[in-house]
């Protein structure tokens, strides 16, 4: 009864510390404070996954989300020396436009929260804390597996990084010969448009 | 867990999505941007997860895992083109990209 | 082996991203070579399997309409892949920098390639959901694959922010959606709902309607598509417009017939809605374009209304029409955008002012053009009007004559601003010193078959008939 109560306490603390931070990701000023804060509201929820039993949920999340995603970020922020960016205020249409956009969200979706099936059989429910259950619903290929989506998403991997490094690549200085390898210097063929070529 | 009503678990899911949406549509800079995205996203993956542990199936926990991978590929290559953008803006301001008009 | 198209999409992409290792510079070019080739043993294998059924306990489907959607992407894909080889091989009168490493292009677009093939088969929520995302990422890195011109990298990263606020939608309509039946299996979705008519499932609807609208360009969802297509490379352009399309396409088949089937009929009213909205403003914002990429987009979005009507019709009656349709419009589309890529490769132009003269210095390329652009605006007896027909009579069958109407009116409409293109090209002198363009002999061969393909599916009905017998009972086989 009481780890119960516990339980509940600390799930409402929880999430109200995760909308803080999350409040603080949309109106912080600064950058940093505001990568800070986003890693607060990730590590938070990793916090609630535990919570409802999901521990192996709670670790993948702080090894991608806080450990990865928050740093790839503020890596961005500081290549491109924006962390002591002050941002401005937002103009009045585009913050009464979000808050309107926010407001309709939240009020539509709590609504449809409290008067739907969902209340209905809470009891006993209970995340499967079971990770081998997750596991051999990734590999298993028979009708209850997700072993097509798992092979999916290893190509959607690839494919992101393929592009994400040839976009992120510097851009051939314009003194150098077109080269459809893009940095290398290609050889004499591909050294001059086809215009020049066909004069020469 | 009996004790933590499913519902309040989607509740939160659902707030937290409606403050990235909001985030998403006040801001104008474009990392701001993409931290409402995750915040999006990790509220999609709550409610997959919620949803999972109202039906007791593994289901809602593989789909999470999904999303996650998702949002790290796209945030990946979004901040790819955020340096690129940066490169030849010299700003991170999306209201900077004047180029096309029609 | 009912997965070999797709898998033989996915070697192909890894093939040419090893072999590129080993190539010199003078022979990268071979790598394009390799695409084609694996798009044609894609194509081959699917054209000759015949048979329908499940595979891995039925996350992976393929049926008629899958089968269809499986032909018109490879089709599309292949053409990508013809209209990108001059620009990446330097091939071009005008330098074009920064459009570089074509085996990673080639590679990430097979990649793209092979979600939308698995989107269609998929039947579960995770499957479709992770093709999805497969189909729409990499495409972020190549509309943003010239790095010399900043309008790419900002369409990159405008489709980045839209692409992915529309697909948080998505992916949270969905957990809805599985909060509510417990299920996973898209029909089993669409059997278990009924039971659960009420607020959350309306909430469900409309993020999902709202995902799928982006992703078809949509009125009011499709605000990324102007920018994305006019900085995207010319040749992803011509992707976006016609693959793009057809996966948003496959995208509400999925949704609209499997999860909401039950309400479609009931929907109508809304479809229609979309649809009036999606034309008209397409329609009304492509005449006081400029570009003629921008231009195209408009187009595209208003070609996408046209195609809603074949939602109206009871169950699956409006299928056949639409698929028609969309082999239809890509081969129209990709006739209109061979010559836009021919021009922009020989002078580096796209402004629509650029063409005029063109009839007078090239004949052939300017006639094809004027021809897939009368088909775009459904001038009979060409495919688009073919097609077009077939949409109207489903609309029209359903009792939607205002709608059916309005959407004539639309197509007099488009008629209009598509004149004005050829006005430039017919009407408007060249300039004095215009001489006659070359064109390479890929882009000449490509655009004499899909001119002959615009003219073929419009005299020759036989296609709309298999397609019509292929997937007639297409909804029965839907455990319903």
């Amino acid at each position: 009864m009481i780890v119960q109560a516990t339980h509940t306490v600390l799930f409402y603390l929880i999430a109200a510390l995760a909308l803080v931070m999350a409040l603080s990701v949309v109106f912080s000023r600064k950058l940093l404070r505001a990568a800070i804060a986003l890693m607060g509201v990730l590590a938070l929820t990793a916090g609630l996954y535990i919570l409802l039993g999901a521990e192996f949920l709670a670790g993948v999340q702080v090894l991608v989300y806080v450990g990865g995603i928050v740093v790839l970020i503020v890596f961005a922020i500081m290549l491109t020396r924006s962390s002591d960016l002050l941002e401005d205020q937002p103009t009045l249409p585009r913050a009464l436009l979000g808050a309107f956009v926010g407001l309709v969200f939240l009020v539509m979706s709590s609504a449809v929260f409290f008067s739907s099936p969902f209340q209905a059989d809470t009891s006993g429910a209970q995340v499967t804390d079971d990770t081998v259950a997750i596991g051999r619903s990734l590999l298993d290929y028979g009708p209850k597996g997700y072993v097509l989506p798992f092979e999916i998403i290893s190509l959607l991997l690839l494919a992101a990084a393929i592009g994400g490094i040839v976009i992120a690549r510097k851009i051939p200085a314009p003194s150098q010969p077109f080269t459809s390898g893009g940095d290398l210097p290609g050889e004499a063929d591909f050294t001059q448009p086809r215009s020049q070529r066909e004069e020469a | 867990m009996a004790s933590v009503p499913m519902e309040h678990a989607l509740v939160l899911a659902a707030v937290l999505f409606a403050l990235g949406l909001a985030g998403l549509l006040v801001r104008r800079n474009i990392i701001f941007m993409l931290m409402c995205l995750e915040i999006m996203f990790n509220a999609a993956g709550l409610a997959f997860v919620a949803a999972g542990a109202r039906w007791a199936q593994a289901d809602g926990q593989v789909m999470f895992m999904m999303i996650l991978t998702v949002a790290a590929a796209e945030v990946a290559v979004g901040l790819a083109l955020l340096l690129g953008f940066y490169h030849h803006f010299k700003t991170l301001d999306a209201d900077a990209a004047e180029g096309m008009r029609g | 082996m009912l997965m070999l198209p797709e898998l033989l999409v996915v070697a192909t992409a890894l093939v040419v991203l090893v072999i590129d290792l080993f190539l010199s510079e003078r022979t990268r070019w071979l790598t394009g070579l390799i695409t084609l080739l694996g798009l044609l043993a894609a194509m081959a294998a699917a054209c000759t399997n015949t048979m329908h059924g499940a595979l891995l306990g039925g996350r992976f489907v393929v049926d008629a309409v899958a089968w269809w959607f499986d032909i018109l992407l490879i089709l599309a894909a292949f053409v990508t892949v013809i209209l990108s080889m001059d620009v990446l091989n330097g091939n071009t009168r005008v330098r074009m920098r920064g459009l570089g490493a074509r085996a990673e292009y080639y590679c990430v677009l097979l990649f793209t390639l092979a979600g939308m093939m698995f989107l269609i088969s998929s039947r579960d929520l995770i499957t479709f959901y992770v093709s999805l995302e497969l189909a729409t990422i990499p495409m972020f890195a190549l509309a943003a694959w010239r790095r010399d011109d900043a309008r790419s990298g900002e369409a990159g990263l405008k489709y980045v922010i839209l692409a992915a606020l529309s697909s948080s939608l998505i992916v949270y309509g969905m957990a809805l959606l599985y909060g509510l039946t417990g299920q996973t299996n898209l029909d089993a979705i669409g059997r278990i709902l009924p039971n659960h008519v009420g607020p959350a499932f309306w909430f469900a609807v409309a993020m999902l309607v709202a995902g799928a609208g982006s992703k078809f360009t949509v009125v009011p969802f499709h605000f990324w598509a102007a920018d994305v297509y006019q900085g995207a490379p010319t040749p992803i352009t011509a992707y976006l417009s016609v693959a793009s399309k057809c996966v948003g396409l496959a995208f509400m088949f999925q949704v609209l017939f499997r999860i909401f089937g039950g309400w479609l009929h009931d929907g109508s009213l809304l479809v229609s809605i979309f649809a009036a909205t999606t034309m008209t403003l397409g329609n009304t914002v492509a005449i006081v374009q400029h570009n003629i990429k921008r231009f195209m987009a408009f187009s595209a979005v208003s070609q996408a209304g046209y195609f809603l009507l074949g939602f109206l019709g009871p169950n699956e009656a409006g299928v056949a029409a639409m698929l028609f349709y969309m082999l239809v419009y890509i081969v129209t589309n990709l006739g209109v955008f061979t010559c836009i890529i021919w021009y922009q490769n020989e002078t580096g132009r796209e402004e629509i002012e650029d063409y005029r003269g063109l009839s007078q210095t090239n004949p052939i390329m300017a006639l094809m053009m004027m021809v897939s652009l009368f088909s775009l605006a459904g001038i009979p007896p060409l495919s688009g009007f073919v097609g077009k027909f077939f949409l109207f009579s489903i609309a029209s069958s359903a009792g939607y004559h205002w709608l059916v109407a309005l959407a004539a009116v639309n197509s007099t409409v488009s008629l209009y601003y598509y004149l004005r293109v050829i006005r430039q090209m017919y009407i408007e002198p060249p300039d004095a010193d215009a001489r006659r363009i070359p064109i390479t002999k890929k882009l000449a061969v490509t655009e004499a078959f899909l001119f002959a393909g615009v003219v073929i599916l419009g005299i020759v009905p036989t296609l709309y008939e298999s397609i019509h017998a292929d997937t007639a009972t297409w909804l029965a086989t839907l455990l319903r």
